[in-house]
């Protein structure tokens, strides 16, 4: 393997999905709804396809020679700056492609299904294609604007596909939303792009990552520099303060929250972070900060899961709060461990949001042949008894539950356990002490999810339920190889205390060389054999134990006994009533950033119309009857109040020259 | 007297474009008027011709004994020009027989007034300098008002005369006080001028000039504190007007004062902090104004202005740190590409809509016309500087100019502002593809606006990926 017989399959993985997106822009609306979901699906597939022939070779090589960076031309050479298009391959952005186009193939594959009734389905696969490009191209971009580019566009695709259904204007402002929360978050990263080049005179990771080697730990760049970077984090992987747009992206499809908003896109900030590892371990006070925030987030949007009606969103604040993990992991050091749980928690993930997707279209359905249009679909309240009439999708979503809950042997369990136990033997005890809280939290409203929507009796009547019938195995056969993954993934990342056969931590193993380099390859292996394995199983125990805690509780307030839980709500009023509000945050927001930008704009308005009748524009009423008094108005007017304007900023700037 | 130093050749496009300007006067004349509907094609002739001297320059010595240079920031200026001029023409052509305002006159205005922009951009002496400010600017007065029976046109044509001509006296102060204490009036010798009279009183005469031809400069870009004169005359004006004000002037002023600040490099320390006062409050007013319009053509006349903003912060790295005018250039020709196509976008929705320019025009655009809205969004984006949009890079060079330069805050600034003008742009992409239609039943763009709109999105791919093409041209045509 060498960079000459790379560059070509390399550039194929971005640019395969990007030909899927053009040809079903121009010719998609001549086929259907079949056709041009192949399309895409081929496309996107041929990525993965392509991705896993590079992981074979991959392996073969010495752990040193696994990285190769692939130069196609100049891009912009301005000045000092000088940036290519070049793309990066590694064993981190190989992972991320892999399990990105391994996802976005198997969602591509069941929004066949999901939307093959809708008309402009030639629009929604060319998004979804163009959405994999752009995530593509920003894990495997060579630089910090490659990535940027592919950043920006995974935003604006996403924007695009939550506004899909544009005849709806509260998804369109939800769409809106979350391009300008997005956008906040860029001001960070571009901002800490431009920091480092301003010091080091590159934004490529390469030499940027040389231009940090001689700094002290604590060095004020790298610590300003991953901050801002972080800033840009928080925004597109929604964690406090940014994530509010990410509750509100769930108006667009189904498919489209399990691809973007649950499995890839919102997982850039911490590609973002792993792939500037070597800033951030120079940077404790920013590493801290990574922890805080989200242990914070992991806590704070489990409580919002709890008391969520619309099935989606409680998935969604649990997407919020599984990033929080993740980013919990990054800042404690712990990369592939959160690495690690960014791999299960795409694959689980995006399976409970198409077993959602399942149902939502199942109740549709549903509600279409009853001729009622006024219920919500998404709301479990409607729902209940939905295992027996939606048997492939209860089945698969329950394997999810289990394994987002952190039951062993399934996926969840191992990544979050080893993340949870990364925090306490690095020290941070307060904050595992939050992740354990949301732990048990998340158990708790998945089980109640669970149970709302498929135990129980179907709340809509025997004979509206008469209705149901499982959905297509273009839907449900994704759903079934996401169950295997989101089952037996976790032992890629097998933890030492429970490795009695020796295999090894294949997944620590694989990505050691990204973040470790020659002799401390070595070392790690020698450090990691002393863990306190007696501790790790007290706390894995632990975690189970909390887990156990809210599976129990969901099933006797939900399924044993329902009016338990409208009690507890009654009893307290105002706590059930800030959760179901989302602790107001939408509205501090609105009163603290909006209003006053609004009014700040309204005062430059103003001032720069001073004077000015408002709406004095081409052929307005009232300019008609004043037609023809032009002059006259000029010299009473605004001319001498400009004039004096004018005249005043001669003078000021003559004072700025001349006092200084 | 030697005349090889005229050097005519050095001087052919702005010959041909004025003689294009005369030619449609004298044919509208001829004809009585009768034949005004070809007068374009003699027009839109005589400026693809002085593109093709611009693109293939028959000399790169300097003309008219060295007072109209020949380097790559001449040809930048003069191919900006030109390239709005080819966008405008027809679709202003267009706008003028659908308005019933007099075609001829809208023609060869344009075409005398671009002889100004780009005599402008090509300045080496102080003289030719404010010649060309003047020929720009009494053609742009002219054009301002000509919706002659319309109060807000008149009234724009003379708020904005009386109000330049104002501007002008400044300017020619500044010159005089400038070109007096440095003993010259060649652009590119100033600076040892300067040098000679430095730690002399002479010094603060000279400084006090260059405050005031900036004053000049800032004025016509409409910047901070000399915008008051930018509401009235942006949005009384006809738009096709407006378009031409806000980019082939704005890219000629700034191309002809780039080289004079360039020129006062050894003074920096004096203008540039001027200059940053300014570009930040040009900045947070711009974005800010036009962030509460809910009238298209006043948002983008606030967004230009806020685009001046941007632009005299890659002049002011210009300044500090003898950066090259690269970003300055790069930045222009997206913008001016956008822009124009904007504004010819923005007359046409008006026209079908409620005649007012209402943002509401633009609701469900989308599925009137999905080409159009595809483009437009395209074009807004390009405008909020989105990768890889042409608009990114230019922002991008810009902002890595004034880091390299040392001003960091007013980079922070700028990308800050820059988050706000999202806000701005992103307002008529929601209404065109998230909102129904008022008005149902296709919107058809004719063969020249599709034409117009088509080349800028092309152009804003293009230069966004490819950002060294136009550089590279540039840089390869002068020296």
């Amino acid at each position: 393997m060498s960079v000459e017989s790379l560059a070509l399959p390399l550039a194929l993985i971005p640019l395969l999905p990007l030909l899927g997106a053009v040809l079903n822009g121009l010719f998609g609306r001549y086929t259907n709804a079949r056709l041009s979901g192949a399309l895409a699906t081929a496309a996107i597939g041929g990525s993965f396809l392509v991705a896993l022939n590079i992981f074979l070779q991959f392996n073969q090589l010495p752990e040193e020679g696994r990285r190769f960076l692939v130069n196609y031309g100049p891009w912009m050479h301005v000045g000092s700056l000088s940036l290519d298009w070049s793309l990066l391959l590694d064993p981190l952005s190989l992972l991320y492609a892999l399990f990105i186009s391994g996802v976005a193939t198997l969602i591509h594959l069941y929004s066949i299904g999901y939307m093959g009734k809708e008309p402009s389905f030639a629009r929604y696969f060319a998004y979804l294609n163009l959405f994999s490009f752009a995530m593509l191209t920003l894990v495997l971009g060579g630089n910090y604007l490659v990535m940027f580019l592919g950043w920006e566009g995974v935003g604006l695709c996403s924007y695009l596909l939550i506004g899909f259904w544009f005849s709806d204007p509260e998804k369109a402002s939800a769409g809106k939303k979350a391009f300008v929360v997005n956008r906040i978050g860029d001001f960070g990263f571009l901002l800490g792009a431009f920091l480092l080049f301003a010091n080091l005179g590159s934004l490529d990771y390469g030499q940027v990552q040389e231009g940090m080697a001689g700094l002290p730990v604590g060095h004020w760049l790298p610590t300003a520099a991953a901050l801002l970077l972080f800033v840009g984090a928080t925004g597109k992987s929604a964690q406090i303060p940014l994530y509010v747009w990410l509750p509100d992206a769930m108006a667009g499809p189904t498919p489209v929250s399990a691809l973007i908003h649950a499995a890839t896109m919102v997982t850039a900030g911490l590609y973002m972070i792993a792939r500037n590892h070597f800033l951030y371990s120079l940077a404790p006070a920013a590493l801290l900060t990574v922890a805080i925030v989200g242990a914070s987030t992991a806590l704070f949007a489990a409580t919002i899961g709890l008391v969520q009606r619309d099935i989606k969103k409680v998935l969604a604040y649990s997407t919020v709060s599984q990033l929080g993990y993740m980013f919990l992991a990054m800042g404690v050091g712990a990369y592939t461990a959160g690495l690690f749980h960014v791999v299960t928690h795409a694959f689980f993930k995006a399976l409970l949001f198409l077993g959602a997707g399942s149902v939502i279209h199942a109740m549709h359905h549903v509600y279409h042949k009853v001729h009622d249009h006024k219920r919500d679909p998404q709301d479990m309240r409607n729902m209940g008894g939905l295992a027996k009439r939606l048997p492939i999708t209860y089945w698969t979503f329950l394997v999810a539950t289990i394994a987002i809950a952190g039951f062993p042997p399934f996926a969840g369990f191992f990544s979050k356990d080893e993340i949870l136990w990364q925090v306490f033997a690095t020290g941070h005890w307060p904050l595992w002490l939050m992740g354990l809280c949301a732990a048990g939290l998340t158990s708790f409203y998945m089980f109640r999810l669970l149970f709302l929507t498929f135990h129980g009796t179907y709340r809509g009547g025997e004979a509206e339920a008469a209705h149901f019938h499982e959905n297509p195995l273009v839907m449900t056969l994704p759903l079934m190889i996401l169950a295997v993954l989101s089952a037996i993934a976790g032992f890629w990342g097998l933890p030492h205390f429970l490795d009695f056969a020796h295999l090894g931590n294949r997944f620590d193993e694989f990505l050691a060389p990204v973040f470790h380099s020659g002799s401390d390859l070595a070392l790690r292996h020698a450090v990691e054999a002393h863990g306190n394995v007696a501790l790790e199983w007290a706390l894995a125990l632990g975690s189970i134990g909390v887990a156990t805690l809210g599976l129990l509780l969901a099933r006797r307030w939900y399924l044993l006994k329902p009016e338990l839980a409208d009690a507890a709500a009654r009893r307290h009023p105002k706590l059930h009533q800030r959760l179901l509000d989302k602790w107001r945050v939408d509205e501090l927001y609105e009163a603290v950033v909006v209003k006053p930008v609004a009014a700040f704009s309204e005062a430059c308005s103003r001032q720069v119309d001073a004077g000015l009748i408002d709406g004095a524009v081409n052929g307005t009423a009232r300019l008609a009857q004043l037609a023809g008094q032009g002059v006259r108005r000029l010299q009473s007017g605004r001319l001498p109040h400009y004039l004096t304007a004018m005249a005043l900023g001669v003078a000021l700037l003559l004072a700025l020259v001349f006092t200084r | 007297m030697d005349f090889s130093g005229l050097n005519v050749a050095a001087l052919l496009p702005e010959l041909l474009v004025s003689g294009g300007g005369l030619l449609v006067m004298a044919l509208h004349a001829a004809f009585r008027g009768r034949q005004d509907r070809q007068l374009v094609w003699v027009s839109l002739a005589s400026v693809v011709a002085a593109l093709a001297f611009c693109l293939n320059p028959l000399t790169v010595e300097p003309g008219y004994f060295g007072s109209a240079l020949s380097d790559p920031m001449a040809f930048a200026g003069r191919i900006t020009v030109l390239a709005a001029l080819v966008l405008l023409l027809p679709g202003g052509v267009a706008y003028a027989r659908s308005r019933n305002l007099p075609q001829a006159e809208y023609l060869s205005l344009s075409l005398f007034a671009a002889t100004g922009m780009m005599a402008l951009a090509s300045a080496g002496d102080l003289i030719v300098l404010f010649l060309a400010v003047e020929v720009l600017s009494i053609s742009l007065y002219c054009l301002a008002g000509l919706m002659g029976e319309r109060e807000s046109s008149r009234q724009a044509a003379l708020t904005y005369f009386l109000a330049g001509s104002f501007a002008s006296g400044f300017l020619l102060f500044g010159m005089a006080l400038l070109s007096g204490s440095a003993g010259t009036l060649d652009i590119a010798a100033l600076g040892t001028g300067l040098a000679r009279v430095s730690g002399t009183g002479t010094q603060w005469v000279a400084l006090g000039g260059v405050v005031l031809m900036i004053a000049g400069l800032l004025f016509k870009v409409g910047a901070v504190p000399f915008h008051s004169w930018v509401a009235e005359v942006y949005s009384g004006s006809p738009t096709v007007v407006t378009a031409f004000m806000s980019t082939a002037a704005k890219a000629a002023a700034f191309a002809g004062f780039g080289r004079v600040l360039l020129a006062l490099g050894s003074v920096s320390e004096a203008w540039v902090p001027l200059v940053g006062i300014c570009a930040g409050a040009t900045m947070i007013l711009g974005n800010f104004t036009a962030l509460v319009q809910g009238n298209f053509k006043r948002m983008l006349a606030f967004s230009s202005v806020a685009h001046a903003g941007y632009l005299l912060l890659g002049l002011m790295a210009v300044g500090a740190a003898g950066e090259s005018l690269e970003a300055v250039i790069f930045y222009l020709l997206p913008y001016v590409l956008a822009n124009a196509a904007l504004f010819l976008v923005a007359a046409k929705v008006s026209q079908a809509g409620s005649g007012n320019y209402k943002l509401d025009d633009y609701k469900g655009l989308a599925r009137r016309n999905p080409w159009l809205a595809g483009l437009l969004a395209l074009l807004l984006l390009g405008l909020a500087g989105m990768p890889p949009l042409a608009g990114f890079m230019g922002k991008f060079m810009v902002f890595s100019a004034a880091v390299r330069a040392g001003h960091t805050g007013l980079a922070v600034l700028g990308i800050l502002t820059s988050v706000v003008a999202v806000f701005t742009y992103l307002r008529p992409v929601v209404y065109a593809w998230f909102h129904e239609p008022e008005e149902s039943g296709a919107l058809n763009l004719d063969g020249g606006l599709a034409f117009v709109v088509w080349v800028a999105g092309a152009g804003l791919l293009l230069l966004g990926l490819w950002p060294r093409l136009w550089l590279d041209l540039c840089a390869g045509i002068g020296v």
